[in-house]
């Protein structure tokens, strides 16, 4: 009988859920009690000549929060076992759960998946957040032994100050074009060349096709050598035409549109021929709009690629007038030589400014990229 | 006469019979064109020469010299520096691909989870994926920072008197960056693994309750051995990804302390473009290339012993 209610809270999930929160209340017991008595050391400091305010401000957020925790885990595991003995009381005394204590149940269930997905979320974003308040300290409240988690005083300047510092306009500029023009670049040539690969019949199309994604397979340390001798014979370096014409042509672009023409049935292009469509009509007016999802995806995707790459640029553009946004961010860091600790809140504040737009395009656009990803995956 | 014959069955052959045939051969080379231009200079005739380059002493500016297989021959027998270059990037592939696939997986179970707004979290865990690198290592850097990161500071916190000095010390240089890579990359996988998660059919679950399964056997009889197929995906994805590692090297340590972080792909770029040996990089550039190829196939060889296809 005791097996089988256990059984039972297994099946329900409740036992492992609560398991999983006992072991996590247990963590912010010990940071507790650990933080109370580094405080309670610290306070026997004050024989040192330290006042208590100092004490606390070396602390800083943790020596205030830690008692809290000690607090949140005791009150957390009471809960804990509480639920425990609920479970086993509920479980026991009814054999069947009245329709009122499942539905409490599911919704107390639904409580703890937000709050673990909410903790794992807030800890993989902290170092995003750790840098945009860092481009918002001052220097001083930056290099307090015990780091502050929100800023005391916010220092806007620091981005101002970064653009004295090194021409970010500009990055951002060439960088914009450098991928707008990429973007535009590959959209065309892909376009044409999946249309080619997917409805076109000649002979040898697969093996053509074969070879050109195995392009894919060579990783660009291979060519780069090569191509930057290209580029220089040209004279393409310090260039937008050397930032963008190798990058050009995409395997990936082209095999990612390919399956999605193949998908568009052959009948609705001969509707469109019977209209009087050309090719270039049939592929503007039929294939595009029904791809709509597939190219906006890709287009995205070699956007975000485009913007954050930086071995290239880092070769071809060694002055600031073609400098993209990631190479001049690392010109930022040079520019503090010997003295970046003290200044990196300005490093971080440029750091922002590269990640922003980059970011808010993603927000406005993720659910293209979202499932374009898990599509790709897929095949 | 044979001479006619020949040309026209070659463009039979090749073209079509028909001259619609041929016409519709001509549009679609067209059409390809663009593409196959750029194919046959970035690709075919990069490889080519890089292949060659191998076999050359080059700087770059002067007359190149060939030098057969004295590139290759040095880099087995007489560069300390490129076996290390080796065993670190050895380290980075060991030290990234499981955990980060495991890491991967486990926010995809958290976001696969039927509650209103779960897109949201997703969204939120693939940030990182779309942030720059050098941004991610600059964020790293100063987290990691032995006097004034936030790591270090909350170690202390935590009672430790002594800290690692993360970056500058040549023992916790790889894990910190294998760390910062895992942190970037997660959102990425995790979408693969969160796709093959919801291919996996409800009924499944349904019947195994019935039969009385728990959780974990849920989990370790149906979700594991159906998601093996994504899982062979995200590791051969992840070790080609590995075994590329510069960028945030290149940021957070210069490869340093005492060439601790410095991977092959560093070692590449510090021979072409800071010693400009053109010859030398390019031989270590296929030396890389054999090997991520010969542990890809290794991989597929290996994948029928433990992946499990319906």
């Amino acid at each position: 009988m005791k097996g089988s209610l256990l059984l039972k809270m297994r099946q329900a999930g409740w036992f492992d859920l609560l398991v999983f929160f006992l072991a996590f209340s247990l963590i912010l017991v010990a940071l507790g009690i650990t933080g109370y008595i580094q405080y309670n050391i610290q306070m026997n400091n004050m024989d040192e000549g330290l006042t208590k305010y100092e004490i606390k401000e070396a602390l800083g957020f943790f020596a205030l929060s830690r008692e809290n925790f000690l607090t949140i885990g005791l009150i957390a595991v009471a809960v804990t076992l509480l639920g425990f003995a609920l479970l086993a009381i509920s479980r026991a005394t009814e054999r069947q759960v009245s329709q009122q204590a499942k539905e409490n149940m599911h919704h107390m269930r639904v409580v703890l998946q937000y709050v673990v997905a909410g903790m794992i979320t807030l800890i993989m974003l902290f170092p995003i957040y750790w840098m945009v308040i860092s481009s918002l300290k001052t220097s001083t409240e930056l290099l307090l032994p015990v780091p502050t988690l929100w800023p005391r005083l916010f220092q806007w300047a620091n981005f101002p100050n970064v653009l004295k510092r090194a021409p970010f306009i500009r990055y951002l500029f060439n960088t914009l074009v450098t991928t707008f023009f990429i973007m535009v670049g590959q959209i065309i040539i892909g376009v044409l060349a999946a249309y080619g690969f997917s409805k076109g019949s000649f002979k040898g199309k697969n093996v053509l096709f074969l070879l050109v994604l195995g392009a894919l397979m060579i990783p660009i340390q291979v060519t780069f050598v090569p191509i930057y001798v290209m580029v220089s014979r040209l004279g393409w370096v310090n260039s937008f035409p050397g930032l963008i014409v190798p990058n050009l042509v995409s395997a990936y672009f082209i095999f990612m549109l390919r399956q999605s023409f193949m998908s568009v049935d052959d009948s609705y292009l001969d509707a469109g021929r019977v209209d009087g469509l050309n090719r270039i009509g049939l592929i503007v007016h039929v294939l595009i709009p029904m791809c709509a999802p597939t190219m906006i995806t890709i287009s995205i995707i070699t956007f975000i690629t485009g913007w954050n790459s930086y071995f290239w640029p880092k070769m071809v553009a060694t002055k600031d007038e073609f400098r993209t946004i990631a190479v001049g961010v690392t010109r930022l860091r040079q520019t503090f030589a010997g003295m970046e600790t003290a200044n990196y809140n300005e490093i971080m504040a440029g750091a922002v400014m590269a990640i922003i737009p980059i970011v808010i395009l993603f927000l406005i656009l993720q659910k293209y990229i979202m499932a374009g990803m898990s599509k790709a995956s897929m095949k | 006469m044979i001479v006619t014959n020949f040309f026209q069955g070659l463009r039979n052959s090749l073209f079509g019979k028909t001259p619609t045939q041929r016409r519709e051969t001509r549009t679609a080379w067209l059409f390809l064109a663009p593409n196959l231009l750029g194919f046959m200079l970035f690709t075919v005739f990069a490889v080519g020469m890089a292949f060659w380059l191998s076999f050359q002493e080059w700087d770059l500016f002067n007359q190149s010299n060939p030098v057969g297989l004295a590139n290759y021959i040095r880099l087995f027998t007489g560069d300390p520096d490129f076996m290390r270059a080796l065993y670190n990037t050895v380290y980075f592939v060991i030290g990234v691909v499981p955990v980060g696939a495991v890491l991967s997986l486990i926010l995809a179970l958290l976001v696969n989870q039927k509650i209103k707004g779960v897109s949201l979290f997703r969204t939120a865990l693939y940030v990182p994926v779309v942030t720059p690198t050098i941004a991610v290592g600059l964020i790293w850097v100063w987290l990691y920072n032995s006097d004034f990161g936030l790591i270090n500071s909350f170690l202390s916190q935590l009672g430790f008197s002594q800290t690692p000095n993360w970056l500058t010390s040549s023992t916790w240089s790889k894990p910190a960056i294998v760390l910062t890579n895992i942190w970037q990359n997660a959102g990425y996988y995790m979408v693969i693994y969160l796709a093959a998660l919801q291919n996996i059919p409800d009924q499944l679950y349904e019947a195994a309750k019935i039969d009385g399964a728990t959780r974990w056997q849920q989990f370790s009889r149906i979700t594991l051995p159906l998601l093996s197929p994504t899982t062979f995906l995200v590791f051969v994805m992840k070790t080609m990804g590995a075994f590329k590692i510069f960028e945030a090297a290149y940021i957070m340590t210069e490869g340093g302390p005492g060439g601790s972080t410095e991977t092959i792909v560093y070692y590449i770029y510090k021979n072409g473009f800071e010693w400009f040996r053109m010859g030398y990089a390019a031989a270590i550039a296929w030396v890389l290339f054999a090997i991520i190829f010969l542990c890809t196939l290794f991989q597929f060889k290996i994948q029928k012993t433990w992946v499990y296809y319906e």
